[in-house]
């Protein structure tokens, strides 16, 4: 009905036009085409100040009357430069329109707003939706590796729910949290987070890497990430389902070492605790025989324990149906999601499903008035087996191959210890754990134009935030068999494990956020001028509180209810807590730019925060920023650059990211610490010393860029960038002596509580080079991005007594104190050369004594200039259609590198093949890694002494994404009743190319023992109605 | 319309509160605002330093119910880092065992020393702010005494490990404070006096029994008295006077420990069992009674280390920990009183656990053992508790498993009800050993050193020490004796090195018994080497201070020497 009333418009206006211009005007025509010659269809064309105009046909081709030879004719595209040509005496036009590379026009979301691209004054990096939907991820932090300059994406395990990356911009900058502050739709910290939003409901993601974070204020300094969902926009309703396929592996499982290989080893750990005993003390090489040949699987089994465990491939899957459209005072998007993954282990409970809705509307209540009212929420449903992925993966890579999975009679065995088969204990055999959540996210916002003084308008949000989240941990007594040898033959006895009665863990947690804004906007072009400004009011309150129960010496394990556990009071126990937080916050910006050319703006941020004392609550966080736009200027006469901007920012942020109340001396409970007259009693003690003075960390944060369009067709941006942190908030750990009685618990947080000392400098450079052409058909666009940055500790409370190589000034943020192998002892003339530990033998590792006394001591520790987090990153993303094909490759690799990897070997677990194939022995003394040892968490070549032996390089380069879609053609999506469909396949981690064969090396587990990231081929579909 | 949007934006007005205390928010934690003004919170404050921190990864966790004093139960207990037994899972004891103990790596031995002096202060917090605390005066008195004692015993885990340490007083360090002032270490001596002061200011005021307001667990008098029989003992032998063999100290030890016996309150417990040997081992798994001093007590919802399973053979599902060494398994003597290398005694290596001392029998499992319904099979080749049987890693490396003071009444998968027994701090049986021991070295081998030590033979089915025995034979006699009673009880690692004997005995090596059976169904018993490279230098008398110490103090804090 809309679209024949606007047909009706245009035909009436056409038909006046005509009639008014009748008697001189007359008829042009022409093509327009792209650069490289081809036609193009679907370009506007309108005779300037009018609105008479005309669009091209399928050949680029159009006619159209013109008023006369004054008039101008405007050619514009999307993606393309705009032209003007002057009508004059012609009638036949051929217009080549240049491909708009910059794509100038982009506007991007800011803090508390939005800017055109040419008008942004700092860092930031702004990625579609469109482009996060290409990675098959469930998990969209798992989206932005490679594809946000200066954006640090690292996935530490690929566990279903639990598969978030760690997101850093710009590197580390604090020993403490380096989180970024994530903001969705303008409210910061929102509940829910966005790792698990629909990538199908986000329109962008701007990541604010520098000063123009300021606007934040206390929670800028580890800068910002906005998130914006799509909104409704004007037209008929376009109905979009989108759904896809996969199919996962993981990306790098270890090679773990045979049977006979195994076998040898026990045999070697055996003889160096008893080297009179030789070198077969347990197995005969007859036995060794059988267990490489098979001809005895039930006494003699060669297990691959991580085929037993994992299935080739799992599913994971996902589909999305949105509706988006709107009319003149409403303007909708609504999309249900649903997703669903699946675990990588054989017969697993593991199962992760969410299900998705969002409601964006926009409504026009008057010429002046608009609201926005948002609802969106999701509910998760997560199961998981008892033991968690690290238990699983330490079972799986621990248990010897010389056991087998079954015994005769599909016999579960009970594997190393516990009866941790990990094939048993990757299913719902030994219970279950669920955890269910619930997140609602609701938000109205208004702006209202004040009609007295124009470009004055008041705008504000409400938002209201809520988190369900529930625990339901139930495990039970499972079942495996060990052998009885003193049978003939052989039989196998049914053995419990796990708990002795079934037990039953409930927890619920709750939270909500409420955030309240209101601003006073104002906005004015005065001439050449254009100034916007504005000032805003912001509070907000975080309330949480959790519950538990315990219950135990239930029944049967059939009914997994709290009240059907036993009664006896040392059966059940409970425990619960509350948190409450609220900030308060004054701030404002003023824009300003002559003539698009030369562009200021200042911000201003005055921010209150319960975290700290009274008195101490505020802080002001300032920052400026200018840009020039040097090609805008009229002597700028460069042919070959189309597009040159300087530009700066400067200011201050804070990062509050601590615990609350340090202010205060706090005391903890300890529930039954000690046993009074027979019985617990619980028990106080000292959980943190107070730190009256304890304020936000402070950063100041420079950067300087430029940004360069050239040949038309490529496009440069480089930024330098430099931070200062200082008043990092870090426990004087190293310098307060234990005789103070100061001191700290292992594995609990410290006592001393964070005081603001700390000084730590992070610089480093950002590129982005882009490339866009057109040939014939195919369209080629292509982008590469590199970032290194480099933190080095100003201070960081280093003991004084320790070696100048030794301390954290100078070195990277969480670079390890590790002594340098530098060889294996491999005769016994190598052990009379070398200084050594006490204890060393023949295969032990050589330590490099690094103080030159002739012998190997703490003090030949050396601190290391890498450590996990990366000093490089670079991604390159290439995007090419052809006709009705489309590809896109993304490209993404660290460098730079380190993650320290000793596996739980030795006779209490298998080894990775390449240790055990490289092994030092008295047999092959050639050995590149060291001799085998009964744990090497003890072992005087691994924990006893951590050494940079197991230090892997863990730089990669990895084919992130691939995709391939064809859209159908029009005609035929049409006879289908559809306006649009593609099909795509892709995959998500194709291939890595890394040093490192044994795990994935995004892992940051020391031991290896995790759920590996994800291999995904995909298939999907997107089908518009 | 114009007006209700003018509404709209002064209810969005209003919503933001201008509520001035927006920002205060209360704490959710017990802060000291509270605690001190609490007589409950207080209490239980001041009944948390009877538990210490967790300094290292093997010790007890929140779980575990927290290290006491010393170490206590725990996966890895003191005896594997003597003579006593390996420990078959390592746990950091192996580096003690092979003479790696160093500055950097000391696994949990010198965790001793923050975990005191953080208990130190936290006793001085209590003292600096419980004169606000509601109470009498009275009960004010008793729980300064009983801060008193728990700081005493503190700088004695201090003193057993490192010898003179920095005294703080009862400062209550802050966190801006000048450190420098700490960092001065007393003499032994020093040392010694000042604990001696603080349990001598103490037992006065302390109660000597618990009571309705007194709660079993809690510091008396009598636990004030053993300690400082203990002290004085260790004050008084070789390596804290250096070898002078002041008889004064001796005597002065001799009367702590008379004060107590002279009490008449405490005696050693006969009537768990008629077999001596069975009263023994049942005396660890009972409530604490008549011979008990001071002690720890676990309970099902308060438990210590599931240590019935992981000291049980693997055999039965047990992960073999705490495993005797065959050192100590000879020292037990014959049942008749002779040490089984006399050539009179009649012992026989090839049946080597007939008619010994009944605290073997109590206190080890050995080969052909009963126990859990079955025997004992360490024997190769197939051996249920042997390398050859369940979960070969976790079998004993010297062929012997621990029974003392494990229940077998609970299941070894019943792990809500392991761990359950006390934990015996001081026991009667110490001091009469104690005393015997001061005794005969200030004035000889008198009637009352034999009675001593008797009374602790007897209850245990011994016959008396030979008459007769010389100073020096006495004194060796002693010393067996506590080897033997007080076996596995924290003792060894301390007595071995006050009597400066450690570079004797740490240095042989770690003993076992590798038992093959016959075709005939006997067995044959031959030594092995249960733990290579056992090795004890003149250093690890004393305990090294943690690098981060000598570091954080750059230097100032001494240590100890040869490290």
């Amino acid at each position: 009905m809309r679209r024949n009333t606007t047909i009706v418009i245009v035909i009436v206006l056409q038909f006046c036009c005509s009639f008014l211009f009748a008697q001189t005007g007359s008829t042009v025509e022409g093509k327009v085409l792209e650069e490289g010659g081809a036609p193009l269809p679907g370009v506007n064309v309108i005779v300037k100040g009018t609105s008479v105009g005309t669009t091209t046909d399928a050949n680029g081709a159009f006619a159209l009357s013109v008023p006369n030879q004054d008039a101008v004719l405007v050619f514009s595209f999307i993606g393309y430069k705009s032209q003007e040509v002057p009508v004059g005496s012609q009638s036949t036009f051929e217009i080549k329109l240049a491909a708009d590379i910059e794509t100038l026009s982009e506007v991007v979301v800011v803090g508390y707003g939005e800017t055109k691209k040419e008008s942004l004054t700092s860092a930031i990096t702004s990625v579609k939706g469109k482009e996060l939907v290409k990675s098959p991820q469930q998990n969209i932090s798992n989206s932005f590796a490679g594809r946000i300059s200066g954006v640090v994406a690292s996935t530490a395990s690929g566990e279903p729910g639990y598969d978030n990356s760690r997101l850093l911009i710009r590197g580390q900058s604090t020993v403490g949290n380096n989180s970024p502050l994530v903001v969705i739709d303008g409210v910061a910290n929102r509940i829910g987070g966005l790792e698990r939003l629909d990538p199908n409901d986000i329109e962008s993601v701007s990541v604010l890497k520098d000063a123009s974070a300021a606007i934040y204020g206390a929670q800028a300094a580890n800068g910002v990430i906005l998130i914006t969902t799509k909104r409704g926009t004007k037209g008929k309703p376009v109905l979009s389902f989108n759904m896809n396929q996969g199919f996962v592996k993981p990306t790098r499982l270890p090679e773990m070492a045979n049977s006979p290989t195994y076998a040898q080893i026990l045999n070697e750990i055996q003889y160096y605790n008893n080297p009179g005993g030789g070198l077969n003390q347990i197995y005969s090489p007859e036995n060794i025989q059988k267990f490489g040949d098979g001809s005895d699987p039930v006494n003699y089994p060669n297990t691959n324990w991580v085929d037993a465990v994992m299935r080739p491939v799992s599913l994971q899957s996902q589909q999305n149906l949105s509706l988006n459209g709107g009319g003149e005072n409403i303007t909708y998007f609504v999309s249900l999601g649903r997703r669903h993954q699946e675990g990588i282990y054989k017969n697993t409970n593991l199962d992760v499903e969410q299900w998705n809705l969002r409601i964006n509307l926009d409504i026009k209540v008057s010429e002046n008035f608009k609201i926005g009212v948002d609802l969106a929420g999701r509910d998760e449903k997560k199961v998981f087996p008892t033991e968690g992925a690290g238990n699983i993966f330490r079972a799986t890579y621990r248990t010897y191959p010389t056991l087998p999975v079954y015994y005769p009679g599909d016999l579960p065995s009970a594997g190393l210890e516990g009866g941790n088969n990990p094939v048993i204990i990757a299913t719902d055999k030994t219970g279950f754990d669920q955890q269910p959540l619930t997140v609602l996210n609701s938000l109205i916002n208004f702006e209202y134009k004040l009609p007295f003084i124009e470009g004055l308008a008041v705008k504000g949000f409400f938002a209201q935030d809520q988190y369900f989240g529930s625990r339901k941990l139930f495990r039970k007594p499972w079942v495996a068999y060990v052998p009885n040898t003193s049978t003939t033959p052989t039989s196998y006895d049914p053995r419990k494990y796990g708990p002795v009665t079934p037990e039953l863990t409930e927890r619920d947690t709750t939270a909500t956020l409420r955030t309240i804004n209101l601003s006073l906007n104002y906005e004015k072009t005065i001439g050449k001028s254009f100034l916007k400004a504005f000032v805003a009011y912001e509070q907000n309150e975080i309330k949480g509180r959790y519950f538990e129960t315990f219950r135990r010496g239930f029944l049967s394990d059939q009914i997994p209810e709290i009240d059907l556990g036993g009664s006896a009071p040392e059966e059940s126990s409970n425990k619960g807590n509350s948190k409450h937080a609220t900030r308060r916050n004054y701030f404002g910006r003023v824009s300003y730019d002559y003539d698009q050319k030369y562009l200021v703006e200042v911000q201003f941020r005055y921010d209150g925060s319960s975290n700290f004392p009274t008195g101490n609550e505020y802080g002001f966080f300032p920052s400026a920023s200018v840009g020039w736009r040097m090609s805008e200027e009229s002597w700028f006469q460069m042919e070959s650059i189309n597009n040159l901007k300087l530009r700066a920012s400067y200011g201050l942020l804070g990062n509050d990211r601590i615990n609350p109340f340090q202010y205060l001396n706090s005391f903890t409970l300890r529930n039954g610490a000690y046993v009074i007259d027979g019985t617990p009693v619980p028990t106080f003690g000292v959980f943190q010393l107070a730190n009256p003075d304890i304020t936000w960390e402070t950063a100041k944060k420079l950067d300087i860029g430029i940004e360069l369009g050239f040949l038309r067709r490529f496009t440069l941006e480089l930024d330098y960038f430099n931070e200062r942190r200082t008043d990092l908030l870090i426990p004087r750990t190293g310098s307060i002596p234990y005789v103070s009685g100061i001191v700290n618990e292992f594995g609990k947080p410290p006592i001393i509580p964070a005081e603001n000392i700390g000084e730590v400098k992070n610089s480093g450079v950002e590129v982005q080079l882009g490339y866009n052409q057109t040939v014939g058909d195919f369209n080629i666009n292509l982008n590469g991005n590199f970032t290194y940055n480099k933190s080095e500790a100003i201070f960081l409370d280093d003991a004084a007594g320790i070696p100048e190589y030794q301390k954290r000034i100078g070195s990277p943020l969480g670079s390890q104190l590790l002594y340098h192998s530098i060889g294996v002892f491999k005769t016994a003339e190598d052990l009379a050369a070398y200084p050594k530990l006490p204890g060393n033998q023949l295969g032990d590792l050589i330590f490099e004594d690094v103080n030159k006394d002739g012998q190997i001591t703490a003090n030949d520790r050396v601190r290391e200039d890498l450590s996990n987090v990366p000093q490089i990153i670079y991604g390159f993303t290439a995007a090419i259609t052809y006709k009705h094909f489309d590809l896109s490759i993304l490209l993404q690799g660290q460098a730079r590198v380190v993650q320290y990897v000793l596996p739980e070997s030795g006779s209490v677990g298998n080894y990775f093949n390449s240790w055990a194939e490289n092994r030092w022995s008295p047999n092959n003394i050639e050995g590149t890694y060291p001799r085998v040892d009964t744990r090497t968490s003890s072992s005087i070549n691994g924990g006893l002494n951590r050494n940079d032996f197991w230090l892997y390089n863990t730089s990669f380069l990895r084919i992130k994404n691939v995709e391939l879609g064809y859209n159908l053609p029009i005609g035929i999506a049409e006879k289908a009743k559809l306006s649009g469909a593609r099909i795509y396949v892709n995959a998500f981690n194709l291939a890595t190319f890394s040093d490192v064969k044994d795990f994935d090396p995004e892992g940051r587990s020391e031991s290896a023992q995790f759920y590996p990231q994800q291999q995904i081929f995909n298939v999907g579909v997107n089908l518009k109605f | 319309m114009k007006y209700s949007i003018y509404v709209l934006i002064a209810i969005a007005c209003c919503l933001v509160s201008c509520d001035k205390d927006f920002l205060e928010v209360k704490p959710t934690t017990v802060t000291d605002e509270a605690l001190w003004k609490d007589a409950g919170l207080t209490e239980a404050y001041i009944i948390n330093l009877y538990t210490g921190i967790r300094m290292a990864d093997k010790e007890a966790s929140d779980d575990e119910h927290n290290i006491g004093f010393g170490r206590g139960y725990h996966w890895a207990m003191y005896a594997s880092v003597t003579d006593e037994a390996v420990y078959s899972n390592d746990d950091q004891t192996y580096l003690v065992q092979r003479g790696q103990l160093s500055p950097v790596l000391y696994g949990w031995t010198s965790t001793t020393w923050g975990r005191s002096y953080r208990g130190i202060r936290e006793v001085n917090l209590a003292l600096q702010n419980i004169g606000a605390t509601p109470i009498t005066d009275a009960r004010r008195a008793l729980l300064t005494a009983e801060l008193r004692f728990i700081r005493a015993y503190r700088y004695f885990d201090l003193l057993k490990g490192f010898g003179g340490v920095p005294l703080i007083g009862d400062r209550v360090t802050t966190l801006t404070d000048d450190f420098s002032g700490l960092y001065d270490r007393k003499s032994i001596n020093e040392t010694v006096d000042y604990i001696k002061s603080e349990l001598d200011a103490v037992i006065p005021i302390l109660p000597q029994d618990p009571g309705s307001d007194w709660e079993r667990g809690r510091a008396t008098s009598t636990a004030a008295m053993g300690l400082k029989s203990r002290l004085l003992l260790y004050a008084a032998s070789p390596l804290y006077t250096s070898g002078t063999n002041d008889v004064a100290k001796w005597q002065q030890a001799a009367n702590a420990a008379k004060d107590i016996m002279d009490l008449n309150k405490f005696d050693l417990v006969k009537n768990l069992d008629a077999d001596p040997a069975e009263n023994y081992r049942k005396l660890f798994l009972s409530a604490p009674g008549i011979e008990d001093i001071f002690f720890r007590e676990y309970s099902a919802t308060s438990r210590a280390m599931a240590m019935e399973r992981m000291n049980a053979p693997n055999g039965y599902g047990g992960w073999g920990g705490n495993c005797p060494m065959q050192n100590l398994v000879d020292d037990y003597e014959m049942m008749d009183g002779t040490p089984i290398d006399d050539p009179a005694s009649g012992y026989d290596a090839q049946d080597p656990y007939v008619d010994r001392d009944p605290r073997f029998y109590a206190s080890i499992l050995y080969n052909g053992a009963s126990y859990r319904g079955r025997q004992i099979e360490t024997f190769l080749p197939g051996g249920k508790d042997s390398p050859a049987g369940n979960e070969p890693w976790n079998t004993s490396p010297t062929g012997y498993y621990l029974r003392k003071f494990l229940k077998e009444s609970v299941g070894l998968d019943d792990w809500n009800n392991m761990g359950t027994s006390p934990w015996r701090y001081i026991r009667f049986a110490e001091i009469l050993l104690n005393y015997a021991e001061a005794q005969n070295e200030a004035v000889g081998p008198d009637q009352s050193v034999h009675d001593a030590v008797n009374k602790v033979r007897n209850r245990a089915g011994m016959p008396n020490l030979p008459a007769g025995l010389t100073k020096v034979e006495m004194r060796e006699r002693i010393r067996n004796e506590r080897r033997v009673e007080l076996a596995y009880e924290e003792h060894r690692y301390f007595d071995v090195r006050r009597w400066m004997i450690a570079e004797v005995v740490e240095n042989q090596s770690a003993r076992g018994i590798y038992i093959t059976k016959n075709g005939n169904g006997t067995f044959t018993y031959a030594p092995k080497e249960a733990l290579t490279g056992k090795t004890f230098a003149a250093k690890h008398y004393w305990f090294p201070i943690p690098i981060e110490e000598i570091n954080a103090s750059n230097g100032a804090i001494g240590q100890n020497p040869q490290y």
